[in-house]
């Protein structure tokens, strides 16, 4: 066949398939499995999760901690510097968060499915680029939530501790904190690497295949507008 | 809104045809996306605002769907390979001849990527080079370049199967 007869051939074909409009209607009514819209959900139910975390947190730092310390502790008190660094991690935290919820959103208005192919490629990357980072996102607010924990745990939990032997800080020997600090990097180094590993790895698994496609697609497009 | 949005998809559901035809090998897989097809018009329908022709609207939104559509990995065994069964030979007469023609275009086009599947599909229902550009979001001229690979493509693959 030669390419002028493809038209031709082309031309020659009509669908046997005529559906009506009742089984249009019907075929409306059925959910349909669309990733790119469950991934959109799933990006909005993330969102509202990770808000709930971050209000809970704060909570956690100015109300539920020091009313648990004074109800454990007497004449113990949450030092300055370790406020300061709650605060400042909480900052640090809604800070990423909005700024993820800015990106979200400034990729969603894009564009709709009745955009051009290339737009619509570079939106659906975008947000699945954003459902991935939203996974990280989750793995630093609570690795930063652990950190914090650990060392306002292990600071009170000392002076407790010091304080019942009327001793003090200084008391103790350098090394021991030293080995201390080093415990707490290896066991929060394994955690939060592992948790990373293990999400990378299922993000990869679930969507890699998918992803790929579409960059390709996109670099197709683009690499013939260049 | 729902009656007129059936109506134009009754008139126009060939186009929608032709795209599950082009992407997808298997039965059930062309009627997933001949659902999800409809579906993505319906959600993008209310925006439509009729500043483009209807069938490049369904164009453009079959072909994103299409593209963009997530295949889980299904075995099938007794899947049907050869998409343009669902479709008839209008000319009876070279029934025989077309039908292999048919066939011969069919093995050539599966071998094209996706976005080479989209332009040549254009082609093949007489858009112009300008509509194509509308829909893939690339330059006239671009276009034209790559029909011309396309063809060339085409060339060889069906040259290979004859």
């Amino acid at each position: 066949m030669e390419l002028k007869d493809l038209k031709e051939t082309w031309a020659r074909l009509s669908s046997r398939k005529e559906l009506d409009e009742g089984q249009l209607r019907e075929m409306l009514r059925r959910k349909t499995g669309n990733l790119v819209d469950r991934i959109d959900r799933n990006v909005r139910i993330g969102f509202g999760v990770l808000f709930v975390f971050i209000v809970l947190f704060i909570l956690d730092d100015f109300i539920f901690a020091p009313k648990l310390l004074n109800d454990v502790a007497t004449g113990i008190d949450i030092p300055q510097w370790l406020m300061f660094l709650s605060v400042f991690a909480n900052v640090l935290i809604i800070v990423t968060f909005v700024y993820f919820v800015i990106q979200y959103y400034k990729v969603k208005k894009n564009c709709d499915i009745s955009c051009n192919l290339k737009e619509t490629l570079v939106k659906i990357i975008g947000t699945l680029r954003i459902y991935q980072r939203l996974f990280y996102l989750a793995l630093l607010i609570f690795s930063i939530a652990m950190v914090l924990q650990f060392i306002s745990g292990m600071f009170l939990g000392a002076q407790v501790e010091l304080h019942e032997k009327d001793m003090l800080f200084s008391d103790v020997a350098v090394g021991k904190w030293l080995v201390l600090f080093v415990l707490g990097l290896v066991v929060l180094g394994i955690t939060v690497g592992g948790i990373f590993l293990l999400l990378r790895w299922g993000f990869h698994r679930l969507y890699g295949n998918y992803l790929d496609k579409l960059k390709q697609n996109l670099s197709e497009l683009n690499e013939i507008g260049n | 809104m729902e009656r007129e949005f059936l109506q134009i998809i009754r008139e126009n559901q060939g186009i929608i045809h032709k795209v599950c035809n082009m992407y997808c090998d298997a039965e059930e897989d062309r009627n997933d996306l001949f659902q999800e097809i409809v579906a993505q018009l319906w959600k993008s329908y209310p925006s439509f605002r009729k500043e483009s022709k209807v069938t490049t609207w369904m164009y453009r939104v079959g072909l994103n769907t299409a593209i963009t559509s997530f295949k889980k990995n299904k075995r099938r065994p007794d899947q049907n390979l050869l998409p343009f069964e669902n479709f008839e030979v209008a000319d009876e007469n070279h029934e025989a001849e077309t039908e292999e023609n048919i066939k011969l275009l069919h093995r050539a086009v599966a071998q094209l990527t996706g976005i080479e599947k989209s332009i040549i599909l254009l082609f093949l229902e007489n858009k112009k080079y300008e509509d194509i550009a509308e829909i893939t979001g690339i330059t006239q001229n671009y276009v034209r370049v790559k029909m011309n690979r396309i063809k060339k493509k085409l060339k060889i693959l069906m040259d290979k199967e004859e």
